[in-house]
């Protein structure tokens, strides 16, 4: 095959073996590959109702068809469960080295299940697959751990991804993180823990062919002369953090667990800031001409020596949202996130709403044990960090992410647990971007803004961001078919202003790569089936209509502050959008998909998400 | 009539210059404003502005007083407008 390996490893750590299956020419053109290809088999290889710590849930990775050539940001895979923190399919994107390793030893799509007797990890060497002794690796951070792997197999080429110490613990919301990139957001780094797998290294030696090299090259350098232009400036010299002082101008920045839409020391923690005082250097991930990756670096005071790359959700989530305005006491958090493993928007909204409970007298130094968890003490986030990483005190409701921890705590703090089917919100205040909270609501894996970029409508003035209409239904849905299609092909999201025509563009790439005839109603509907299959999943493990909510902050409390002040999405407002979202879509008004689209789609499941 | 500019992102980043206080002729539109800060601020051509039409590049709107996004470079400005250079992409 072209661009494909053609095979998909599936890895049995309960007994343990392994084994090799060709990768079908059908998934391709239907799921083509990424997303696509680790939902499907998802769905294939879980059972309905599966435990997410049960050995039978599946962890799998899943390259895309441009690994490993030399199409820009192509290295990328996803990690794909069913997740921990939500219930419902949890699928991220990682990628560089490993990824393009992963293609190299031959394989597509690596698919784990079952669970191993000790901690133990996986050597994939080419051909040669083994499972080793981790106990040496138990408790180390996740740059140790790469270290300690690449030192017992006597390589430093080897590509590792692993966990931390949050992944061992089965912290809901930990990450998988490899060459210094992360799959985040959806707790797979606990449902990795849950197998005692500590990491999968990888060595590959083979080689990816391209069905036609020539006008592949061709193509590609023009695409780096366009990555290299202004469509990606932002992200290349001030990185993704120069969103701060925009959001906050129009109101959208939330500040302290959401209780504010703007924050009086934007200017501190802002990317002109971090580029003037902390960056040392600014680094791309394998096959990116882009570059976003903004290493930081604290160089005095009680956080000197902290280093770590700053993007803007992070930033967002352990700086405003927490009321720190310490530059290099957000370094100094993100930092330890990176090490134990744990995702960094989740940690920050948790703090916050950790913060509000304290300053309003629902919990005690008592309950925190002894941490004075106040807004804009970073002393006590440092803490706070420590303490849900290790699943220690506090940290142990804390570590199931600020749903259920708010359900435990009860006394009202649910009202300001800022999550969306248990997964906490990225930095985007959704009351002043109506478009943007529909797709929030809706989102498959929770809250989340890599899902659809249902911001930009709203962002970019293509629509009033302050009213909620019918037309969004339909925004929405092609907004995440867009998305399916990239974390498909599996490219970075940095990239998508360098088309001008991006689905006939991508579907010319793919043929030139894969040499399989693909046409833009095809791409454009394998981005839909993908959706569409995403949902059924959700449908088979429990997913109702209540489902698709917002905060009750959101939904109650307007915006207090700045030039969105007043503006709230009322239950009306969800309600009508919703609507129109299960409307375009195709589905019933209760957002039940029908026969008719799942014979359209081809889907190959019944209405209760049996395959068939 | 006095029109405070706002730059916001790569604009910013460009002139070294967070905000400015332009004086324009009464009936000025935003054709007006980015001719006179192209004038100033060459730099931000090609990244923000682009050549020729003074129309933003895809990345960049002008945004009025915080709360409307334009590129209709006809838009007639009003004594203490505040003009953004605002930058359009999200993500993070
Ligand atoms: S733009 Fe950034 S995240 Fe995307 S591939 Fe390049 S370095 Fe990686």
């Amino acid at each position: 095959m072209f661009g494909y390996m053609g095979r998909i490893l599936h890895v049995d750590l309960s007994k343990p073996k392994f084994s090799v299956q060709p990768l079908p020419e059908a998934l391709c053109k239907q799921y083509i590959g990424g997303v696509g290809f680790s939902t499907r088999l998802l769905f294939n290889h879980v059972p309905p109702q599966t435990h997410p710590f049960h050995p039978d849930n599946a962890l799998i990775f899943a390259t895309g068809p441009f690994a490993g050539t030399m199409f820009p940001t192509g290295n990328k895979h996803s990690v794909t469960t069913k997740s921990p923190l939500t219930g419902f399919i949890g699928d991220s994107l990682s990628g560089s080295f490993w990824t393009h390793e992963v293609k190299k030893a031959g394989y597509d799509v690596i698919v784990v299940k079952g669970k191993a007797a000790e901690l133990s990890y996986l050597f994939i060497d080419d051909d040669h697959v083994t499972i080793r002794d981790a106990q040496f690796l138990k408790s180390h951070t996740i740059p140790e751990t790469e270290t300690l792997v690449r030192e017992d197999l006597e390589d430093r080429t080897v590509k590792v991804a692993s966990i931390g110490i949050a992944g061992e613990k089965q912290v809901l919301f930990a990450n998988i993180a490899n060459d210094r990139r992360t799959a985040g957001r959806t707790g797979g780094g606990a449902v990795m823990g849950s197998k005692n797998l500590k990491a999968i290294a990888v060595r590959g030696t083979k080689t990816v062919y391209v069905a036609d090299i020539e006008k592949l090259v061709e193509l590609c350098l023009d695409l780096y002369k366009k990555a290299q232009g202004p469509a990606t400036e932002k992200y290349r010299i001030l990185g993704t953090p120069s969103n701060v002082l925009t959001l906050n101008r129009i109101a959208c920045l939330p500040t302290r667990n959401w209780q504010q839409a703007t924050f009086e020391s934007a200017e501190k923690v802002s990317g002109e800031y971090m580029l003037e005082h902390h960056v040392t250097n600014i680094v791309a991930c394998s096959s990116c001409p882009i570059a976003c990756d903004h290493n930081c670096t604290v160089k005095q005071g009680p956080y000197a020596g902290a280093t770590t790359s700053i993007d803007y959700e992070s930033l967002y989530a352990l700086g405003p949202n927490c009321g720190i305005d310490y530059f290099p006491a957000i370094i100094k958090a993100c930092e330890l996130c990176d090490q134990y493993g744990i995702d960094t928007i989740s940690t920050g909204v948790i703090i916050a709403w950790v913060m509000e409970c304290y300053e309003r007298g629902l919990i005690t130094e008592k309950t925190t044990h002894g941490v004075e968890a106040r807004f804009g003490n970073h002393d006590a986030v440092i803490q706070l960090i420590h303490m849900m990483a290790q699943r220690r005190g506090f940290g142990e409701v804390l570590g199931l992410g600020v749903k259920k921890a708010s359900e435990k705590i009860g006394k009202g703090s649910e009202h300001f647990a800022i999550h969306v089917k248990g997964l906490e919100l990225p930095g985007y205040d959704i009351r002043g971007l109506k478009t943007a909270a529909l797709g929030w609501a809706v989102s498959a894996r929770g809250g989340c803004h890599n899902k659809s970029g249902a911001y930009e409508p709203d962002i970019s003035g293509e629509v009033n961001r302050f009213q909620a209409e019918i037309s969004r239904g339909k925004i929405v849905m092609d907004s995440e078919d867009f998305v399916c299609i990239m974390d498909s092909l599996a490219i970075c999201k940095f990239l998508r202003r360098c088309f001008d025509n991006f689905y006939t563009e991508l579907a010319k790439v793919y043929t030139i790569i894969t040499g399989i005839n693909l046409t833009v109603n095809e791409l454009k509907q394998a981005g839909e089936r993908i959706s569409n299959l995403k949902k059924a999943f959700n449908i088979r493990e429990g997913w109702t209509r209540q489902d698709d909510s917002l905060p009750t902050r959101v939904m109650k409390d307007p915006i207090p502050d700045g030039i969105a002040k007043g503006s709230v999405i009322t239950g009306e407002e969800l309600d009508m959008m919703l609507d129109a979202y299960y409307k375009a879509r195709g589905w019933s008004q209760t957002g039940l998909l029908t026969k008719k689209k799942m014979l359209e789609l081809e889907l190959n499941v019944d209405h209760k998400g049996a395959i068939q | 009539m006095k029109i405070t500019v706002e730059l916001y992102g790569i604009a910013r980043y460009l002139t070294k210059t967070k905000e400015i206080e332009l004086s324009l002729k009464d009936d000025a539109c935003l054709y007006d404003l980015a001719t006179v800060l192209v004038k100033r601020y060459p730099q931000l051509l090609g990244h923000v502005i682009a050549h020729q039409t003074y129309m933003t590049e895809k990345t960049f709107k002008f945004n009025i007083n915080g709360t409307h996004m334009t590129q209709d470079l006809n838009l007639k400005l009003h004594e203490m407008d505040h003009v953004l250079l605002f930058p359009i992409d999200g993500g993070g």
